[in-house]
């Protein structure tokens, strides 16, 4: 089918796009009237075309035929299920596919092993097998440089989701880790909390380190000594929070008047240690975590926490993505903002007796 | 039509004569192909399913379906959930050499089983696994059997012949969670049922008045309590019961969520659990360990049901042959600290 007939001069594809605030994809699939495409979409897009006199082209659909229509999300496989944490997992995977199916496309969810060489081998086949037009890398993947070779080298379209560093040839969707633990941490100075301890995240996602800078940036900033007993090594996982807690309460009076854990699981195991040891929360300890994941306002005292915009970010990120693999240059860098969440799990300190 | 089913294999012919359309439609219907209203659509299920029709396969290409590809179709669920089923299908996939696709969806959606249906054909999936709420959508499951889009049911409210499907009895399960307290002492025991939508609250009731019954024991219509299966509602339940100016002395919520509210309200009354209040929720979400005290709940086998699940379709893709019939598995009392007569650590 050839294309050019009486198309108004300048209105592309892209012009349309733009003009519907959709992508090419989305474009190409109304005017192929292809399904998938929410209502409101398809009229915004039709008015578009309307609007700019846009005749198709077979190009459009040709595009389309180059691909396969997947996309590939891609984390590093846990030692055991249930480490990883869910909350975050299905909150990121829910953000990718939506975004995805606006557009018609398909997520593939790949596990790839933690070993760097098993990982660059799945990788492989992955891109053999399945053909994604892309691929999103989800934390600790993101930050993992022996992979960013492979990719290169197999000519994939890649997003990073919340790397160690924005540096790097690949886009990447990022939030101030080290920003959001300083507000929770100066949150808890400011509540009289002196000796607050904090419970780090596992050394491989770079979060964790982030967490624990901002930590130390907020202590600082108020001129308050860092106690070294306090700054206790955490696994993301509950268990690992009621160990850190159990460590940090036993040492008497020189126990902490607050936690503040790096993730709400964590947050969840300190809860349960202090009401194990009898301790009231928040009048005698105050707990924070950072997520704000699913459980964090079922736990009692509701927890507070940060809000991390994972939905949001793994929206975006796919974003992102399909603008890479349409031949766009979609922006480098996109920055989220946390959120501070006050609920009950921490209180001004109190007066020791 | 004769008077006993006819020997002679229904074609296409017999299918749409008794839906009242043409042929055409009936094998856009099988071939999930769209433009069919859905009354029509399922007007040619229902046909097909009657006469027990089955549309040819070489006539479609047998070998031109295999993509290797199944899906998932899910609807609101809480994320620990999602994450054992999703786990553990992609496992089985994974072994078996398939791919899983997950499609999130609606299931308040009409339009839903058009949906599936298109996508089936749009992808070539070889099959679906619907997980609860998608599971018990007779619509779906309907316009599936009529396009002849081999599916499996996880946790169905009812497993329709000829169907792969994994069943939870839970009926069982609401009378050996009853049972258990009734052996503990409990004699007022409130419960708070899940969303009135789902047959599982409805089953997981039932089983818990058998206990009663079986025990002797007066069912207080007023200690049963309305609730959705969110934190919130179980809250509110455990607030309604707790203020009654004889309350119970042990509650069962129909999940964890809504146990975990309980016990919020609970602490909230400053009742110390197990001592003042027993509690005990359903499905060991990760969330059960979590909380304080630790929540004695009945394990749903997550895993297992997602397994059996997308084994039985597999099996059911490579042999060609109908299932031989529904699976049933049971859940497992998981007993922690929020009941009595275990080693509950710290102050009641």
């Amino acid at each position: 089918m050839s294309g050019r007939r009486g198309r108004a001069p300048g209105a592309t594809i892209h012009d349309v796009a733009q003009r519907a605030g959709v992508s090419l994809m989305t474009v190409s699939r109304v005017t192929n009237a292809a399904a998938g495409v929410a209502p409101a979409t398809r009229a915004r897009v039709q008015q578009a075309i309307a609007q700019l006199g846009f005749v198709p082209s077979g190009a459009a659909r040709s595009l389309r035929s180059r691909r396969s229509m997947w996309i590939a999300l891609v984390f590093q496989r846990a030692r055991t299920e249930i480490k990883v944490d869910p909350g975050y997992v299905m909150e990121l995977q829910e953000g990718v596919i939506r975004r995805c199916m606006d557009d018609g496309y398909h997520v593939a969810i790949e596990l790839l092993g933690a070993d760097a060489g098993e990982a660059r081998l799945q990788l492989r086949a992955l891109s053999q097998q399945l053909a994604p037009d892309g691929v999103l890398l989800a934390p600790p993947l993101s930050s993992a440089t022996t992979l960013h070779g492979e990719i290169a080298r197999l000519n994939l379209p890649c997003v990073r989701i919340a790397p160690r560093s924005a540096t790097g040839n690949t886009p990447c969707v990022l939030m101030d880790d080290r920003a959001a633990a300083r507000q929770m941490t100066e949150y808890l100075l400011s509540h009289g909390h002196r000796r607050i301890a904090f419970v780090t995240g596992p050394a491989e996602h770079a979060a964790s380190a982030q967490r624990l800078a901002g930590y130390r940036a907020a202590l600082r900033a108020w001129s308050v000594a860092e106690h070294p007993g306090l700054v206790v090594d955490g696994d993301f996982t509950f268990d690992g929070g009621r160990q850190a807690a159990g460590a940090v309460l036993g040492s008497g009076r020189q126990a902490p008047t607050a936690i503040f854990a790096s993730n709400d699981e964590m947050a969840a195991g300190c809860l349960a240690e202090a009401h194990r040891r009898g301790l009231r929360v928040p009048a005698d300890l105050s707990v924070t975590g950072f997520d704000d994941t699913w459980i964090a306002n079922k736990l009692y005292p509701p927890l507070t926490t940060i809000r991390q915009p994972i939905r949001e970010m793994g929206h975006a990120a796919t974003g992102q993505l399909l603008a890479l693999i349409e031949g766009l240059a979609p922006k480098q860098t996109q920055r989220f903002t946390h959120q501070l969440i006050e609920r009950q799990s921490a209180a001004a300190r109190r007066i020791r007796r | 039509m004769a008077g006993r089913t006819a020997p002679r294999r229904a074609t296409i012919v017999d299918v749409a004569k008794l839906a009242g359309v043409s042929i055409k439609t009936v094998s856009r219907v099988t071939n999930s192909e769209p433009n069919v209203r859905p009354e029509v659509r399922q007007r040619v299920a229902a046909a097909i399913s009657k006469l027990g029709y089955r549309p040819m396969q070489s006539a479609r290409g047998l070998a031109a379906r295999r993509s290797g590809l199944l899906a998932m179709a899910y609807g609101n669920a809480t994320p620990g959930y999602l994450m054992r089923v999703q786990h553990a299908a992609r496992q089985c996939c994974e072994e078996a050499g398939y791919r899983l696709l997950l499609h999130p969806c609606d299931h308040r959606d009409p339009r839903l089983p058009g949906e599936l249906v298109q996508l089936a054909g749009r992808l070539r999936l070889e099959g679906l696994i619907l997980v609860p709420p998608v599971s018990h959508d007779e619509g779906v499951i309907a316009a599936l059997q009529a396009a002849g889009v081999p599916f499996s049911l996880l946790a169905p409210q009812r497993a329709p012949e000829g169907a792969c499907a994994v069943l939870l009895d839970d009926e069982r399960g609401g009378t050996a969670l009853a049972s258990y307290l009734i052996y503990q002492g409990h004699r007022r025991i409130g419960f708070v049922r899940g969303h009135p939508d789902h047959a599982a609250s409805r089953a997981r009731l039932a089983g818990f008045q058998r206990a009663m019954r079986k025990a002797s024991l007066p069912v207080d219509a007023a200690l049963v309590v309305e609730g959705d299966f969110t934190f919130e509602s179980g809250r509110t339940a455990g607030a309604e019961l707790l203020d009654r100016r004889t309350r119970p002395s042990a509650i069962i919520a129909c999940n964890d969520d809504m146990a975990a509210g309980v016990i919020a309200a609970a602490h909230d009354r400053g009742l110390g659990i197990p001592a003042g209040l027993a509690v005990c929720g359903f499905d060991d979400t990760p969330l059960a360990s979590m909380l304080w005290p630790p929540l004695t709940t009945m394990h749903q086998p997550i895993g297992e049901l997602s397994t059996a699940a997308t084994q039985l379709l597999i099996e059911h893709l490579r042999s060609g042959r109908v299932p031989a019939g529904a699976v049933t598995l049971r859940h497992e009392l998981i007993v922690r600290a929020s009941t009595a007569g275990t080693s509950a650590t710290g102050p009641a």
